[in-house]
């Protein structure tokens, strides 16, 4: 007998038995028996109702008629729920699905290569361990982002009023700190005296201490790299003086800054993957690390600046009427 | 893919008959029904409810504390009967009031399109 005749064969009050139990098993265990009850009468009550206005007696194609129309369980017992509180509202989904794609993607990205440089390329060697941590660990993203949201209800309903009143964020864009922008310009003075002066001292003590040959820098990155960093350093510290002197943005300053970042992240790819930065494994290898990291953080401030750089609000095309 | 002008009709007529379907099991409820007998009349009255989407209505409205309601064993089986308690009452009133102040500014509202469609009209 089949699944089909098997369910025609079957008793109404079977058929609504069933259907009562599935509602029941979506329902908070406090309601179950009572909402069960109660819905096995009224369904039984529908049943001999239609029965009685069709002339016919109660059989098993009229019963799922009826239950097919109260509705599917999951739907029904949703019906039977209170209106509660989302922990991802719906205005938030599009940019939560997008945080977590983002966010896994880059772990991945970062992850992948690594692992396959690892095993040099083998991939029995490096995609079973590459899934079980670094792949699959990736998934922490959305877990850490459902807590954040579980939170943000929670604070949502314990304190509606705060959560929900407005704040404008009307801010001048083009605005320098100066204050800020000469801290900045000191930090990086600062970092470029460190950066030669370990050069210097690395340079000539490389037969002395084991830090001194740790932190002895490549003669090739020397003679043909570094001057271009110190180049780079150089206009990146004109543009400082320029826009703390202004203390505004300009249309200039701001493609100049854009230019600046593109330009570093061929820079930093080319002292990344042109040769040795150190001398020592120990040490070239992080500072390779860590450029390819500062690549991909300059290269999404780059695409951040220009999506937020864009026109929010554009005047719609006008209809043309003619006469 | 646009929707059929009559799904959107009909959507928007349901989501029309959704906002009164409170007033309406409410405006029931002032004497004591279980849910099959309320449903009854309420189709009598011309406001079919589906029953999938009353039964769980009641249990709601109880749940936000508007109704009463207690298990009677009468000629059958046993029946949960739901009435409006005093905050059910007090908030029966209030929609009332609203809805009738609602249909008196609808009703002018499409009087009032009327008339300006017969102005503009060359």
């Amino acid at each position: 007998m089949s699944a089909h005749s098997a369910k025609l064969a079957a008793k109404p009050d079977d058929l609504i038995e069933a259907y009562v139990t599935d509602v029941m098993k979506r329902l908070p265990m406090k309601q179950r028996n009572d909402v069960g009850f109660e819905l096995r009468t009224l369904l039984g009550e529908e049943l001999r109702g239609r029965a009685a206005d069709t002339g016919q007696s109660p059989d098993a194609a009229m019963t799922l008629d009826l239950l097919r129309g109260f509705g599917h369980p999951d739907e029904v017992a949703l019906r039977y729920h209170p209106p509660g509180i989302p922990i991802i509202p719906p205005q938030h989904t599009v940019a939560f699905a997008w945080t977590t794609f983002i966010g896994i993607g880059l772990q991945w990205a970062v992850t992948l290569p690594m692992a396959m440089k690892a095993a040099e390329g083998q991939a029995i060697n490096w995609v079973g361990p590459w899934w079980t941590t670094y792949g699959l660990g990736a998934f922490w993203i959305p877990g850490f982002l459902v807590t954040l949201t579980m939170i943000a209800a929670f604070v949502r309903q314990r304190w509606p009023a705060g959560a929900e009143a407005w704040k404008p964020k009307v801010f001048d864009r083009d605005h320098v700190s100066r204050p800020l922008f000469m801290l900045g310009l000191g930090a990086a003075l600062v970092g470029i005296g460190l950066w030669v002066s370990l050069a210097w001292w690395a340079t000539t003590n490389a037969d002395g201490s084991v830090a001194a040959q740790v932190f002895r820098f490549d003669a090739d990155f020397l003679a043909t790299r570094a001057p271009l960093v110190l180049l780079y350093w150089a206009a990146g510290i004109v543009l400082l003086v320029v826009l703390i002197v202004e203390g505004r943005w300009r249309r200039l300053t701001r493609r100049i800054d854009m230019g600046m970042k593109l330009v570093c992240v061929i820079l930093l790819g080319w002292i990344a993957f042109g040769g040795r930065v150190f001398v020592a494994e120990a040490t070239n290898e992080p500072t390779r690390g860590a450029l390819v990291l500062l690549m991909i953080i300059l290269l999404a401030d780059a695409a951040w600046t220009l999506w937020r750089g864009r026109r929010r609000i554009r005047a719609p095309e006008a209809a043309t009427h003619g006469g | 893919m646009a929707e059929r002008p009559e799904d959107t009709g009909a959507k928007l007529e349901q989501e029309l008959r959704r906002g009164v379907i409170v007033l309406a099991t409410l405006s029931q409820l002032r004497t004591p029904q279980y849910g099959y007998s309320l449903r009854q009349a309420l189709a009598e009255a011309g406001m079919t409810i589906e029953e999938g989407t009353l039964y769980p209505l009641l249990r709601r409205l109880e749940a936000q504390g508007l109704l009463a309601s207690e298990w009677r064993i009468e000629d059958g089986p046993p029946r949960r009967y739901y009435t409006l308690n005093p905050q059910g009452e007090a908030l029966f009133a209030s929609l009332t009031k609203s809805w009738r102040n609602l249909t008196g500014i609808v009703d002018g509202l499409i009087g009032e399109g009327k008339s300006t469609k017969r102005k503009a009209a060359p």
